[in-house]
């Protein structure tokens, strides 16, 4: 009888221990919260973008891939995240938030495309999207780097790691200052 | 100064700078949109501070092959310093031997002495080291601190990059771009000591196109009025002041290229341990002009530098009845080009040239100089994404000379000075991250160290009974370098550890007297290389935050210096010891704390007991100097006005300290109010 007692309480711990984590663990398709620091040092990165166009808002556009369940709500925070930095020389940035569904036929002229996490599953499109809009992409989701859709890499953690894709910089028309491209790794 | 130099020192800054306007007018059709380094957004971005000083490329001190402290404009305010060297006291494996209120010898990895040599010191890339003796005396330094970005210091042997000096290390002062930063700001200060000071920091754009920063200082005070150790009593001691200022442009000539120019000038007046060992009364005088054009092309980051730098200093000794009237001139001008080769490759080629020239005092009518060629290079290879291998190799012609009058039974003739040196120097570092939290640095060096002009000649000294001069024979000491570090960060903890283990072997050190020569006209006492040394130590760092608010580091260094010096040199007899006078134990700890209006930091220095060189009857000899711990600390608020006020205060502990085998130092307490604008 004891060891039954005991038995039940290990199972009801068991079954308390998944019920707590599946209660904290998000829904294996939803997207981690985004990062200001991560955009914070996106954004910073355009002050050696040399080919940015001079004297006007920089645009950003924020793709989100939209089979991603929090992906649109995480583009929003982007979005407002964004349009409250500030661009070289203080220079206003005005940021939209894009599904990778419509960037085939976005009208738009950013200057700079962010990816959040997902749309790099959607690097054929992005790179055409590249090509089209001459738009620099910017992700923090180390995946893009393999799919080959960042132009560049900005993570902002242990310390700040930035990964160039030169092949991809020059699709893109995107030209650095030579002191940033000596400073970061590049493929 | 005689005109019959040899041709092959005789090398026109004119001609210099044509062949620097030819180089650049061959660059100038292939230049694209381009910037100079912009330090200040670098360093915004990385969340780090940015250097070129390890191998002339732009890299994040994290990144660095070396061993390197970079002391951020920040920690210099809350550093509570008045001047640089009170600023460097706090910097872990930094040594110090403060003589007086204004006057502090300053070296990396022990080896500190009077008059140290072996630290170059730089502001922006331009020499302040001087020539003549072959040290830095910073009271003449024209910087004010709040012109300062960064202070970089590099421990160990860098003269690959730097050349010849940079040979126990490197210290560059980077002060702000005036193009890049907005620096405006006034300050006055008043404490113990008698001390006022003042000054004053502006910068003004013209458009996007150019823009200049004038800065401005100047302080007066007393000495410490502790007694003077009897064997160092050779004058009295006098008021101190010093002034300096700066002026700093730089125009835009295209997007890509950028033309400096800046010029500056210092005086101070302050009492001054020499090499032997005595204070003296000294009169340090500086000026500079300095051009400096940079610009980016498609064959890299091109940059090319001339100056000229003027002291004039005037060193009264006091009871030996003479001044020495050291009047130097150093002409530099450097070409380099950084540039990438592929992905993987960044590569820097440089050519310089400078000359230095100095009359002979107290006997006048000839000067010696030095000139050096020189050719260098830089790899820095990217090998994977977590292994980098940087070899850096430079080689030297090293020609010096003497022109002018021969005294009577001089031991030598202008003819001796007639030598070449071809001296190599390197500097090798791979650095293996395995984790974004981990580094490993492996490296090794070699650097050389010129000796000083009055050690070659310029010093004409005759006293009762004997003379002293220079002599053309000296070889330059060579110091070789080894070393192995690892940083670990623990970002979840703020935690940074960074150790490292050297060892360093110094060839052929030079003592400024010791070796005698019996002439007709007498005995000279000439400089002379007296032997070896071998240092073997351990640098422990460990900083971090705390609460929020908090900010804490300390710094641990033990090492062991072994001389092996002729028999007639040990224990101090030329005036030069390191294995005794070197601290086995150097620890330096900060606590700070700061909110958004005020801040407070507080500094322990603590060192083990060592020895200090004295005179003992025409030689030196040691003296010990018991271990020692001092505290400094600073508090500070700022008013939404900009304003600031701040006390602050050095030795704080006891109201004298015996530090040195010199005067002992006072307590010091100062009060600041600065306006930011």
């Amino acid at each position: 009888m004891v060891f039954k007692q005991h038995d039940f309480s290990l199972l009801k711990l068991v079954l308390t221990f998944l019920g707590l984590l599946l209660g904290v663990v998000p829904c294996a398709n939803a997207a981690d919260p985004i990062s200001i620091d991560n955009l914070q040092a996106a954004v910073q990165t355009l002050n050696f973008l040399e080919s940015l166009p001079k004297e006007r808002p920089i645009n950003v556009a924020v793709i989100y891939a939209s089979e991603i369940a929090n992906s649109q709500q995480l583009a929003a925070e982007a979005v407002k995240a964004i349009g409250t930095m500030h661009g070289p020389n203080k220079r206003e940035v005005k940021a939209v938030g894009i599904s990778i569904d419509d960037l085939s036929h976005y009208a738009g002229h950013p200057d700079v495309m962010y990816l959040l996490i997902g749309a790099s599953n959607h690097s054929d499109a992005i790179v055409t999207a590249i090509r089209r809009l001459r738009a620099l992409s910017i992700s923090d989701d180390p995946a893009c780097e393999t799919t080959k859709c960042c132009v560049l890499l900005v993570r902002s953690a242990q310390r700040v790691d930035i990964t160039l894709n030169s092949a991809l910089a020059d699709i893109a028309g995107a030209r650095f200052s030579l002191v940033f491209m000596m400073v970061v790794k590049r493929t | 100064m005689n005109s019959s130099s040899p041709s092959l020192l005789r090398v026109n800054p004119l001609t210099c700078l044509r062949w620097i306007a030819a180089l650049v007018l061959a660059v100038l059709p292939s230049l694209l949109h381009g910037q100079a380094i912009d330090y200040g957004a670098l360093e915004q971005l990385f969340k780090e501070p940015v250097t070129t000083s390890v191998n002339g490329s732009p890299q994040r001190v994290s990144d660095v092959p070396a061993t390197m402290e970079i002391i951020t404009a920040d920690e210099i305010r809350r550093s509570g310093a008045k001047d640089i060297a009170g600023v460097l006291r706090h910097v872990g494996g930094v040594d110090t031997l403060e003589w007086g209120n204004d006057n502090i010898d300053i070296s990396v990895r022990g080896y500190d002495q009077a008059v140290p040599a072996r630290l170059l010191v730089l502001v922006d890339g331009r020499q302040v080291y001087q020539d003549d003796y072959g040290y830095t005396p910073w009271s003449s330094i024209p910087v004010e601190l709040g012109m300062i970005r960064q202070i970089e210091v590099i421990k160990g042997p860098n003269t690959a990059i730097f050349g010849f000096n940079a040979a126990g290390g490197v210290i560059n002062i980077i002060t702000y771009n005036p193009l890049y930063d907005n620096v405006n700001s006034v300050s006055t200060t008043g404490g113990t000591q008698g001390l006022a000071a003042g000054s004053a920091v502006a910068t003004h754009h013209f458009g996007n196109r150019a823009a200049m920063r004038l800065s401005a200082g100047g302080d007066s005070n007393n000495d410490f009025s502790t007694p003077i150790p009897a064997s160092e009593d050779t004058t009295s001691r006098l008021h101190q002041y010093r002034d300096s200022a700066d002026i700093d442009t730089v125009i835009r000539l295209s997007g890509s290229m950028l033309l400096n120019f800046e010029a500056t000038h210092s005086d101070a007046k302050l009492n001054e341990m020499t090499p032997s060992y005595q204070l003296s009364n000294s009169l340090h005088g500086t000026d500079s002009v300095k051009a400096q054009l940079t610009a980016e092309s498609r064959f890299g980051l091109f940059r090319a530098t001339v100056y000229n730098n003027w002291s004039r200093d005037a060193v009264n000794l006091g009871s030996i009845g003479q001044v020495l009237h050291l009047d130097e001139r150093l002409t530099v001008a450097e070409i380099e080009n950084i540039f990438k080769l592929g992905s993987h490759h960044i590569l820097r080629a440089a050519i310089d040239y400078r000359y230095a020239v100095e009359d002979t005092t107290p006997t006048t009518g000839a000067n010696v100089q030095n000139s050096v060629t020189a050719g260098s290079g830089m790899w820095d290879w990217t090998i994977n994404p977590k292994v980098s291998l940087t070899n850096a190799l430079r080689f030297d012609r090293l020609a010096v000379g003497r022109d002018g009058y021969i005294p009577p039974g001089f031991p030598f003739t202008n003819a001796d000075w007639e030598q070449v040196l071809l001296p190599i120097s390197f500097n090798s570092g791979l650095v293996w991250r395995p984790s974004p939290a981990n580094a490993l640095r492996i490296m090794a060096g070699r650097g050389n160290q010129l000796p000083g002009l009055t050690d070659t000649g310029a010093l004409i000294l005759n006293l009762q009974g004997y003379s002293i001069t220079g002599t053309p024979l000296l070889k330059p000491t060579g110091v070789t370098n080894f070393e192995i570090g690892w940083d670990r960060a623990m970002a979840s903890h703020g935690l940074l550890f960074r150790g490292d283990a050297f060892y360093q072997q110094s060839e052929d050190i030079r003592a400024a007297t010791g070796a005698f020569v019996q002439t007709t006209a007498g005995l000279y006492n000439l400089p002379l290389n007296i032997g070896n040394s071998d240092a073997y130590g351990l640098e422990l760092g460990l900083k971090g935050g705390l609460l929020r608010n908090y900010r804490w580091s300390v710094d641990y260094r033990p090492e062991l210096i072994r001389d092996h010096f002729i028999p007639s040199a040990q224990n101090g007899a030329d005036f030069i010891d390191y294995q005794h006078t070197t601290p086995v134990h150097l620890l330096k700890a900060n606590l700070g704390w700061a909110n958004k209006a005020c801040e407070f930091d507080g500094y322990l220095h603590y060192q083990s007991g060592a020895s200090g060189i004295q005179v003992v009857g025409f030689a030196g000899g040691l003296t010990p100097v018991a271990g020692f711990a001092s505290v400094d600390a600073r508090f500070a608020c700022s008013a939404p006005n900009r304003l600031t006020w701040a006390v602050s205060g050095q030795n704080l502990t006891q109201p004298t300290q015996q530090q040195t085998v010199g005067p002992a130092v006072e307590r010091r307490v100062l009060g600041t109010l600065s306006f930011h604008f």
